[in-house]
């Protein structure tokens, strides 16, 4: 490419072809984005409800805490979520641009 | 000093402890022999990024054990004994730190990494940002003296952990703890690195382990140890020591800004494949999950062995000389030294790809030749872990300062500049310089007290808010970056070669 068309910024970006790969990566991005901001807004209100009052008035399950309880339980759930969406919904996908592999750059799972 | 040590004990401890440090060294010589082997037209490529043939278990470690330090092993669980389970749920963040960095950035940065041989975590700005000078000597002298001084802090923190269990000096500490780091980066670079990063997480995870469970054995019923914690001050059981603001903002620094941390995000440049991606991802969960809960949950139950600690830090290895037997109480403190060395030795290797790539070949001396690099490569890492150990045999003042802007800094100056350059085709040089600079002086202003503009809540939020409007309003007011950049990070078709006109 010559070098006045690389460094040119008039162009309009909708004419670039996006790569299917990066379409996938970005709706992958909102998908983990979405998951910690929803892990944390669940524990801080499940936490900051449940522990409302006075700590010697607290009810306990299993020997901990109910409030407690159940941010390490929303925290084992948010684990199993993770794994399952690691496994069963992120796509694997060539790093590199090999011609060759053009046809099977994204593979489905 | 609150726990005593018999004689007996201390040579036990340092016995386990020489173990370990046995290991590191085959690690690093081993290491130091596959880069003897290295073509010097690729030396440099193979040390700071492993030629990205980096398998789920290295990369799994690599992203959790640089990002669990000294922090999560010492100053985190002295918090939780100090502040109580609030700063403990903050804590539980943290977990899910793989998922977020690997998740978000991670295929992207893995693909274009390799369309522009991107071999330090700067020359992905550099490169997404048309090679922006001001950009790169923020990042660089941002990078050199934050994360420096955080080595130094981390430094510190072990050889007095050192001292204090062994009863050796606290300079041989140092000197173990720098030679050790030193032999894995310096002769190995990230191969030897990341190698020693594994072994160093196996006995994280064993130290913690053996640790939580005989200290669950010593307590007995939980129910009855935190009733006697609420008699106490029942402010260590309750969520509502911090308001849900401050809780909430706590979150967004340890669960969310993960991707400005170059040491967190170094492992996007190595990985070998998605495949291998997605099982860090699973494995990275998983251990930064029993790290986490294992240590901090231990640290706030502290509070009912030892009520009266002077120095809230020191909890982990109280409890753990009190609930183990010796030779396990040493591999507590090869557990923590560990995790410094871990986080250590990757930041060693961001500063010095930093340095190297970033700073001599692009500004100081560009036309240098594999040989000329490879030299600069190995001493300048090396010079990098003497002056480290030199400035740690007596801190300057000044040193706490840059400590504690450290990672908030860091953090809140790169997150937006990395996330909006990866996936909004308008971010622009100028949006991304100004978001750097905004982020980190808000940070520092709002950290450091000189204006009240935390609005009650950790400064990382407000300075994510500053430096996020500065990228995006930057940009949008200037020139949209060259075709050629947007094409290489979102086209399919790229312009592999630029003619000279």
């Amino acid at each position: 490419m010559k070098k006045e068309e690389f460094y040119d910024t008039n162009y309009n970006p909708e004419d670039i072809e996006v790569d299917p790969r990066f379409i996938i990566c970005e709706k992958e991005m909102k998908l983990v984005l979405s998951i910690q901001i929803l892990f944390t807004i669940i524990c801080v209100v499940i936490a900051y409800t449940l522990g409302k009052g006075d700590p010697s008035n607290y009810s306990y399950i299993m020997g901990f805490p109910a409030w407690w309880f159940g941010v390490i339980a929303i925290s084992v759930i948010f684990t199993v979520i993770v794994i399952y969406i690691v496994k069963f919904k992120l796509v694997d996908m060539s790093l590199t641009d090999d011609v060759s592999e053009e046809k099977d750059a994204v593979k489905e799972k | 000093m609150s726990y005593e040590v018999s004689t007996s004990s201390r040579i036990a401890i340092i016995i386990t402890f020489a173990v370990y440090s046995i290991g590191m060294i085959a690690i690093g010589l081993y290491s130091k022999k596959s880069m003897d082997r290295t073509a010097v037209e690729k030396y440099v490529d193979e040390f700071y990024t492993g030629g990205r043939g980096m398998g789920a278990l290295v990369v799994a470690m690599m992203v959790a054990a640089s990002l669990c330090s000294a922090g999560t092993f010492l100053g985190g669980p002295g918090l939780a004994y100090s502040v109580g389970l609030t700063w403990v749920m903050a804590g539980f963040s943290q977990i899910f730190m793989n998922f977020t960095v690997l998740g978000e950035i991670g295929k992207k940065v893995g693909i274009v990494a390799r369309r522009v041989n991107a071999q330090s975590y700067l020359d992905l700005f550099v490169s997404r940002y048309n090679n922006n000078k001001f950009i790169g000597i923020f990042g660089v002298l941002s990078i050199i003296l934050f994360l420096g001084s955080y080595v130094v802090a981390q430094f510190v923190g072990g050889a007095r952990l050192f001292e204090s269990m062994t009863g050796l000096s606290y300079t041989f500490g140092l000197v173990l703890f720098a030679g050790l780091v030193l032999i894995t980066a310096a002769l190995g670079g990230i191969k030897g690195v990341a190698t020693a990063i594994v072994f160093q997480g196996i006995v994280m995870t064993i130290s913690v382990i053996t640790l939580f469970i005989a200290t669950l054995n010593h307590l007995g019923p939980l129910q009855a140890v935190y009733k006697e914690i609420i008699s106490m001050d029942p402010s260590v059981v309750t969520p509502w020591t911090w308001t849900p603001k401050y809780q909430f903002s706590m979150w967004v620094v340890y669960g969310l800004v993960y991707i400005g941390l170059p040491h967190g995000a170094m492992a996007t440049l190595t990985y070998k494949d998605t495949k291998s991606m997605h099982k860090a991802i699973i494995m990275g969960v998983i251990f930064v999950l029993v790290w986490t809960l294992a240590l901090i949950w231990t640290g706030s139950l502290g509070r009912f062995m030892f009520p009266d600690l002077k120095v809230a830090d020191q909890i982990i290895p109280s409890i753990a000389i009190k609930v183990l037997p010796p030779w396990l109480a040493g591999l507590t403190l090869a557990g923590v030294a560990g995790a410094i060395q871990s986080t250590v030795g990757s930041m060693v290797i961001i500063i010095s790809s930093t340095f190297v790539r970033n700073a001599y070949q692009s500004m100081i001396n560009p036309k240098a030749d594999s040989k000329t690099l490879k030299k600069v490569t190995i001493i300048s890492t090396v010079i990098i872990c003497v002056g480290i150990f030199v400035l740690s045999i007596n801190p300057p003042d000044a040193l706490q300062f840059m400590i504690t802007f450290a990672i908030g800094g860091l953090g809140a100056s790169f997150f937006w500049p990395l996330l909006l350059g990866v996936y909004w085709k308008r971010a622009n040089e100028y949006g991304a310089a100004a978001g750097m600079v905004g982020g980190m002086a808000t940070y520092i202003l709002g950290a450091g007290n000189y204006l009240p503009i935390s609005m009650g809540m950790n400064a990382t939020v407000i300075a994510l808010i500053v430096s996020g409007l500065l990228t995006v309003c930057v940009s949008m007011a200037t020139p949209k970056p060259p075709k050629g950049i947007i094409m290489t990070w979102f086209g399919k078709s790229y312009p592999k070669v630029v003619s000279e006109q």
